[in-house]
């Protein structure tokens, strides 16, 4: 990383372990993924595969009984010190440099914007004290660049809605004024935790849309978390496929799609309604996800998994296993024949 | 998940989360131990609490000694005699203890008659010293009574009446506001208001108010009777904003839903559906509930409002620690104080254990 | 499948209001149109979904047929068993109850729509108990029956629903709707709160189940693949009218509506290399306490004109069998589904 000047954000074997009474959850387990300039870094997965603790590892927002191992290399792009790279794994969660870079060089949203804004305080103030805290000092000039925020994300009458408080707004506005507020700090990473899966279709798209424009206009890159493999395809240009905590998958949108090489990968494409004949039965795939504590040695998949060998991928860790270039894939079928799952 | 945690019920759920609170787990035992005393206070004190013991008066605890002033160790306990010396300038008296009187301490020791449970009649006390001879562990009053079996006593009243006040309350509270939160309307509106005036009106007024108007002639019983129904009255609002509250949100649940759709009739899905959903919030509310109206109680006692002597209680008692005078002198006038603290603390620590119990399935 | 089974269910004008009150007095100030003048049949053995965005009325027209909500006025007609036409808006309890039996819901939400204090039994014979239907050794072998048929086992019964996942108290809930026999349920959002691939297992089985059965099934959900994936016919909702009614495969390729084709196309496509066709709806969904003037969607639509913020326009036989509320249905050359 260090040489490679494209390359942002590069965590390297994350573990974040849950530390509770019935015993240790391995939330993220050996997680690496590097992000680059202007692109934007899918993680796709289920419920409880640990994409959203992966990325409130990056900045740190993990409850006390959490633990975290691994670098989180981050380049930082503004300040005295810029061009040069931090281990965030290795900063002080509560110091002063970790909340510059909270919001001043990685921002994130979330599903649910009313758990980004506090309900007692205007929109103004809250996205003001953002830009105060990461831009200007000065509270008048704070307020006009709010102002040309809100209106940059598409809302109608910025002024007024400055004075407005979270609840006055629909769930589209709320989203939206959630990523004005996010994008206030001029951050580099922009992380996004599943951040159209509570509005409607027509508004999702429109948020995608703006996720987009804003992307490109302030050169950001993005990590966009969903468990909608079509928003994948719409927004990503690198895809990592998480389940049971590590990454089963990883390769850009294209080779994804196209051909696609873990057994859970291509049974969750198989699963969606829209890859199936109408009325036909689904590929579902039975049981249900494991529970991340006490797991058995080999592949987590392995009790779902339809191409399964006995003796082969219940016995020992499966490694990631590059099948062509910019795609890896975490089976051990893969790698005996080195071009996917021989499926 | 063990097998176990499948197949077990809320409360058993809620007895594994309990289990990790430290500080309810040690208080549910002494709150329970507490009770038995107040419950077989005349076989566990030594004294009767009106017995006098007219050489005795403002007399100091005694200690409980196991090595004799020869330096010589005694399986068995025992205190010392006192002697009593009056200081000719102050004409205070003082106690100094008499090493030449020595009474061993015997287990169930035969001593003034009571009524356990108030019918078995019996003169067996669980420890004293023979012959009548004083035994004061907390030291005497000014009329020379023992202020510790006095407290084992008061501790009857004192429990009881947070039991009972809260009872009470709970019947007032589910009925008032289940009525509100299950018909809704303008019977909710107008049960709503009425609460909201009742909390307006400051309570310790109120509660004097009422107690003063209790009449004086009225028997100790009557007088009990009477100081819980006025707690209740004024206690109960508290509790019906809750069980309203719960009850409104337990009906928009979709499980009450599909009860209706089961065809389950209206008095099904009150008693299997919506009352085992917050039979635990009801017990977390009571245990809450059952030291303030235990200090309510001692509030008045205190004030001479409430419970009047020579029926005992602890307020009763505390009143007797009223100056600061008796205080400097007499310190060990404030064990019943010390009691107090103590029930009220430990019904604390059990509510929280029980509060952080309550909802098993967050 | 519309035209050869006889109805099961036939509303007409169906609506809900809500009254806005305000003041102390509680004046009514107006009303919320959640379901405003339905007409919608629906048939033996099919599966009607209704589509559309929150806020629309779905779930509240869904669950005024059953009448877990009541209607403020309209006729619901459902052909029972036996024959009998019933008018469902006009019965009294005891016969609503019986009715209950043939017409079952299954909930979105799997944690809130079972009690978490009770066992999967009593959860699952409820309904058998309520009614009378069965009791003893008959309502174990029953309760057994209907938890082997939905996926679980036996030694299920005695635990409690927090000892499942979402997938298996999905199936708990189907268990129970399906105690008592009944021959129309309606799904509110059933597959919405699971993931993936457990969804496909509650799609799956509840398609064997239609099957196996012969249910109807009333489907809401706002997810067009679950819809087109599991509906004979789709009804779209929006802001309490119905915007179009048609068989699956022709209304997915060839809308009559334009917010039907808004849906269609701003729904992801599950392909990276039709990233740059997107399609993008401008405005929000309408209010239903104050919905606009005229058309409800004439605000959001690239077709409007100036008829369209007047005229109100009614749902009407456009081609067979295809329904659309819109002044242009005939006219207009829509884009169906993108393919992927």
């Amino acid at each position: 990383m260090a040489t490679d000047e494209s390359v942002l954000l590069e965590v390297r074997d994350l573990r974040t372990y849950f530390h509770l009474d019935e015993g240790i959850m391995k939330a993220v387990d050996g997680v690496s993924f590097e992000l680059k300039r202007g692109r934007t870094l899918g993680i796709v997965g289920e419920s409880g595969c640990g994409k959203s603790v992966t990325t409130l590892s990056i900045l740190h927002l993990l409850p006390a009984f959490a633990k975290l191992e691994g670098d989180i290399l981050l380049r930082l792009n503004k300040g005295e010190r810029k061009g040069s790279v931090v281990n965030l794994a290795k900063l002080n969660p509560r110091g002063k440099e970790y909340q510059r870079i909270r919001g001043g060089e990685i921002a994130m949203i979330f599903q649910e914007p009313m758990k980004a804004f506090s309900p007692v305080h205007t929109i103004g103030n809250q996205i003001t004290e953002s830009i105060r805290l990461h831009r200007t000092r000065d509270k008048k000039q704070a307020r006009e660049i709010a102002t040309e925020l809100l209106g940059s994300v598409g809302i109608s009458n910025p002024a007024q809605r400055l004075n407005e408080y979270p609840h006055q707004l629909s769930g589209g506005m709320r989203q939206r004024a959630m990523i004005a507020m996010a994008i206030s700090g001029l951050p580099s990473v922009l992380i996004a935790d599943e951040p159209t899966t509570a509005l409607d279709v027509t508004i999702q798209a429109q948020v995608l849309r703006l996720m987009n424009d804003l992307k490109a206009g302030h050169d950001m890159s993005v990590i966009f978390i969903t468990h909608d493999l079509g928003v994948i395809a719409e927004m990503a240009d690198d895809v990592a496929v998480m389940y049971a905590g590590k990454i089963v998958e990883y390769a850009t949108v294209e080779k994804l799609f196209q051909a696609p090489a873990h057994p859970y990968t291509i049974a969750l494409m198989n699963a969606m309604p829209s890859m199936n004949g109408r009325g036909e039965r689904l590929a579902s795939i039975e049981g249900s996800v494991p529970i991340l504590m006490n797991l058995k040695p080999g592949c987590p998949f392995f009790s779902r998994c339809g191409h399964a060998v006995k003796g082969l991928c219940d016995r020992s860790e499966v490694g990631l296993t590059q099948v062509s270039p910019n795609h890896w894939v975490r089976c051990a079928l893969a790698n005996q024949t080195g071009q996917g799952a021989a499926i | 998940m063990s097998r176990s945690y499948e197949t077990s019920s809320q409360w058993r759920l809620m007895w594994r989360k309990f289990k990790k609170h430290r500080l309810a787990l040690i208080a549910l035992p002494l709150l329970l131990l507490l009770y038995l005393t107040a419950v077989f206070c005349g076989f566990l004190a030594p004294n009767l609490p009106e017995t006098r013991f007219v050489d005795y008066k403002n007399s100091p605890p005694q200690k409980l000694r196991f090595v004799d002033e020869e330096g010589k160790f005694h399986l068995r306990p025992f205190v010392y005699g006192y002697k009593m010396e009056i200081d000719k300038e102050s004409f205070r008296r003082t106690f100094t203890a008499d090493t030449a009187r020595k009474y061993p301490v015997h287990l169930f020791v035969k001593g003034d008659s009571y009524k356990l449970l108030g019918f078995i009649k019996s003169d067996v006390h669980l420890f004293g010293v023979k012959d009548g001879n004083p035994l004061f562990l907390m030291g005497t009053d000014k009329l020379g009574r023992d202020l510790f079996s006095r407290i084992l006593y008061g501790s009857r009243i004192s429990l009881s009446f947070g039991m009972a006040g809260v009872a009470l309350t709970l019947v007032f509270g589910v009925i008032i506001g289940g009525i509100s939160g299950y018909f809704g309307g303008w019977v909710d509106t107008v049960i709503q208001r009425l609460i909201d005036l009742l909390i307006s009106i400051p309570t310790i007024p109120l509660w004097m108010a009422l107690a003063a108007a209790l009449p004086r002639t009225w028997s100790t019983a009557q007088l009990y009777l009477g100081m819980i129904v006025i707690f209740s009255l004024i206690d109960w609002t508290g509790l019906a904003r809750v069980v309203r509250g719960k009850l409104l949100s337990l009906r928009e649940e979709d499980f009450t839903m599909a009860a209706r759709l089961s065809g389950a009739s209206h008095a099904r899905i009150i008693f299997r559906h919506l009352l085992p959903s917050f039979y635990s919030y009801l017990i977390v509310t009571t245990t809450m509930a059952i030291p303030t109206t235990i200090l309510g109680e001692t509030a008045l006692s205190f004030l001479g409002l409430g419970i009047q002597a020579p029926a005992v209680s602890w307020g009763v008692l505390l009143k007797d620690a009223q100056t600061l005078q008796t205080l400097a002198h007499q310190p060990w006038l404030l064990w019943p104080a010390a009691f107090i603290v103590l029930t009220v603390l430990l019904f604390n620590f059990l509510g929280d254990g029980l509060r952080d119990a309550a909802d098993p399935y967050k | 499948m519309s035209r050869s089974h006889p109805a099961i269910l036939e509303i007409d004008h169906l609506k809900k209001y809500y009254p806005i009150q305000k003041g102390f007095l509680r004046r009514t100030v107006g009303h919320v149109k959640a379901v405003d003048d339905i007409r919608l049949t629906i048939h033996e053995g099919e599966t009607f979904g209704l589509v559309g965005e929150s806020g629309c009325g779905k779930s509240t027209l869904g669950r005024c047929l059953i009448r877990a909500v009541e209607p403020s006025s309209g006729q619901v007609a459902f052909t029972d068993r036996s024959g009998e036409r019933l008018n469902v808006l006009s019965l009294d309890n005891k016969k609503l109850k019986k009715l209950r039996q043939e017409m079952q819901m299954v909930f979105q939400d799997p944690f809130s729509s079972l009690n978490p204090r009770m066992t999967v039994f009593n959860i699952v014979a409820e309904p058998l108990v309520c009614n009378g239907i069965a009791r003893g050794a008959e309502l174990v072998r029953r309760v057994t029956d209907l938890v082997e048929r939905v996926g679980l086992e036996r030694s299920h019964l005695n635990r409690y629903p927090h000892a499942f996942s979402g997938g298996q108290r999905q199936r708990i809930g189907i268990a129970r709707a399906l105690a008592t026999n009944p021959r129309f349920i309606v799904c509110d959002e059933a597959v919405s709160a699971l993931d993936v691939s457990v969804q496909a297992q509650i799609i799956n089985l509840l398609q064997d189940l239609q099957r196996s059965l012969g249910l109807s099934y009333l489907f809401i959900s706002h997810d067009l693949s679950v819809i087109e994936h599991i509906s004979h016919r789709v009804g779209v909702m929006y802001v309490g009218k119905m915007a179009e009614i048609g068989e699956t495969e022709a209304l997915f390729a060839k809308p009559l509506h334009p917010y039907t084709e808004a849906l269609l196309l701003s729904k992801p496509a599950a392909d990276p290399a039709k990233r740059k066709e997107r399609y993008v709806l401008s405005g929000e969904v309408a209010n239903p306490a104050s919905p606009p003037s005229g058309c409800a969607f004439h605000p959001r639509c690239p077709y409007a004109t100036e008829r369209c913020k007047t005229d109100t326009p009614a749902l009407v036989e456009v081609e067979p069998d295809r329904y659309s509320a819109c002044h242009y249905a005939g006219e207009l050359q829509l884009q169906g589904k993108r393919q992927s």
